[in-house]
């Protein structure tokens, strides 16, 4: 078997796999040589679940339903914070290293109904808070297309994963832009569904009013066929929402319809790199150039959208983890003399630097005589930061810009500085803010040859609408 | 209240203990951060509801129905210590 099995995409892999090209045994076995070979260098994974993944493939091989099945034998790769029965989920941390799942995320058991194979654990920030993956408790991961950069974060092990070829998808989270971001940085496909689109439950929780589960894929079409597998209702998350979940993949190719796209008349804000600007001017000439209408639009509380996004995420994420307390799982201080002290050196023992900043910052917005000054503000900030894409969305059927400011950093460029990493955030946050789809693609490399990556953001559950026009500028940009 | 009280104050609210040194490095970072977060007292935000539930539809009750769970002895499996099917934890009244 041919090692270039391992960079087909996930439509390939389920083509290849229904017409008897190939085995589910051989395509997964193919994706771990991929990883063998490659993963010492990036260090996307946390662990490799090979001999399981192997035995899951070949028994889809001589199941009787195998050719009806989406995402047969297509190898995925888990970020930490997805439960997976009976495997390790750590997200990140040295709180929860050994912990393992008692029950599957409902995103991760639709993958598995569907036929898809689990080969691992990929890195992340702890507890998804961070930009470049260097928050992690088990070391950085190094971006595929430029060692000794970051791969982005926080599923910078995800997007890792995908951009060397090692799978053809991973499920990341996004919280603040943590699916979209790694994705810009690796050069691939990263898609944040709409706030409910899909079930969060066995997602290990940051900001609950702002994570979403999210596919990272090499192109669009492989995104449209993962999310409509992932996306849909479940009882067991009150906020998952109850519509009707579209053949996205199969509506790509009816984007004939003419697309009106606008930009934020301050989209080049402070800290942009020219690589990044030039490259999304270029973009927007060419897709001007193949009809595609193109005008300015205001969103005039963006500016605030990353002070809001800190206050809100933090707050949330105090509450979440307090939850972290040494007594029903993860890491417990040992000779305590009080529960109280028990608590307190399981939490510090545990949590890395990061998280404990963040608590400490949403302990603080919502602690008596600051709660309103700032959670209550940045919760009415964020209602003017919704009603500004509401009437955006009036005259457009997508706002495209940067996804990121920057071209992925160096390793330890940004650490000593929390506040210049959560900048990175800029483009990213307000779609989490106002709960709507989004997605980025890979527009250019710059002169350097780093990837840079353009952000399609659209209304509240328009998934199918957004990545029809997602597949028209990637047609677009690849020409 | 001094930005390293503010901390060791916030600190204790959080249930976390902090070492003298990460003190000194976190106590600034925070004032930074919450110096560039007060630009939100630019924005008018009078007669703004606050946004707490994405969701328009805020009804999401279901009939209350007993459904499968955890195995209670899954649920210990993660657990750091289990005396007799509880979670145990240091003695609570010093006796």
């Amino acid at each position: 078997m041919s090692n270039a099995l391992g960079e087909l995409s996930v439509t390939a892999t389920v083509e290849g796999i229904q017409s008897g090209k190939f085995s589910a045994a051989e395509r997964v076995a193919s994706a771990l040589r991929r990883i063998e070979e490659r993963d010492p260098a990036v260090h996307a994974f946390l662990e490799v679940w090979a001999d399981e993944a192997g035995r899951a493939a070949q028994q889809l091989d001589t199941s009787s339903d195998m050719r009806q099945l989406p995402l047969a034998g297509v190898p995925v790769a888990l970020k930490d914070n997805l439960c997976f029965e009976g495997h390790i989920a750590a997200a990140g941390s040295r709180i929860l290293r050994d912990w393992i799942s008692p029950y599957s995320a409902t995103a991760v058991q639709r993958l598995l109904d569907a036929g898809a194979i689990p080969v691992g654990r990929a890195n992340m920030d702890e507890f998804a808070m961070g930009s470049s993956t260097e928050n992690s408790s088990l070391g950085p991961t190094h971006n595929p297309a430029a060692p000794g950069r970051v791969p982005g974060g926080s599923s910078g092990g995800p997007a890792a994963a995908v951009a060397a070829g090692m799978v053809p998808v991973a499920l990341g989270s996004d919280t603040g832009g943590s699916v979209r971001q790694p994705a810009s940085f690796c050069g691939i496909v990263g898609l944040k569904p709409t706030y409910g689109r899909v079930s969060r439950y066995g997602l290990i929780a940051f900001a609950s009013s702002l994570d979403q589960i999210g596919p990272l894929c090499g192109n669009v079409a492989d995104s449209a066929q993962v999310l409509r597998v992932i996306a849909g209702h479940d009882r067991r998350d009150s906020t998952s929402l109850n519509e009707p979940v579209e053949n996205y993949a199969a509506r790509l190719a009816n984007s004939d319809a003419a697309i009106r796209l606008g930009v934020a008349s301050d989209w080049k804000g402070e800290g942009i790199d020219s690589a990044v600007a030039g490259c999304f001017e270029g973009a927007l000439e060419a897709l001007a150039d193949r009809g595609i209408e193109i005008s300015t639009i205001e969103l005039p509380h963006a500016a605030y959208a990353v002070a809001t996004y800190y206050v809100i995420a933090t707050a949330e994420a105090s509450s979440n983890l307090a939850r972290y307390d040494g007594v029903r799982y993860g890491h417990r201080a040992e000779e305590t003399e009080s529960p109280v002290e028990m608590l307190r050196r399981s939490r510090s023992e545990g949590f890395g630097a990061e998280v404990k900043r963040r608590i400490l910052l949403g302990t603080f917005v919502l602690s008596a005589g600051y709660h309103d000054q700032y959670y209550g503000r940045a919760q009415r900030v964020r209602t003017l930061v919704c009603g500004d894409f509401d009437a955006a969305f009036a005259g457009v059927d997508a706002i495209i810009g940067p996804t990121s400011p920057t071209v992925a950093f160096e390793l330890g460029e940004r650490t000593a500085d929390p506040l210049a990493m959560y900048l990175s955030d800029i483009y990213t946050v307000t779609a989490n803010l106002a709960g709507l789809p989004a997605i980025s693609i890979p527009a250019n490399v710059g002169a350097d040859g780093l990837p840079i990556g353009i952000q399609l953001v659209a209304p509240k559950l328009a998934e199918s609408r957004l990545l029809q026009i997602a597949h028209r500028v990637e047609t677009v940009l690849a020409g | 209240m001094s930005a390293r009280e503010r901390i060791e104050r916030v600190a204790e609210l959080a249930r976390l203990e902090l070492s003298a040194h990460e003190c000194d490095e976190i106590a600034p970072q925070i004032e930074r951060i919450l110096a560039y977060v007060d630009q939100l007292r630019e924005v008018d935000v009078t007669g703004v509801e606050r946004t707490r539930n994405l969701r328009e539809d805020e009804d999401v009750r279901r009939a209350d129905e007993p459904q499968p769970s955890l195995p209670r002895q899954r649920t210990f499996e993660g657990a750091p210590e289990i005396v007799d099917e509880h979670f145990a934890v240091p003695r609570v009244i010093p006796g």
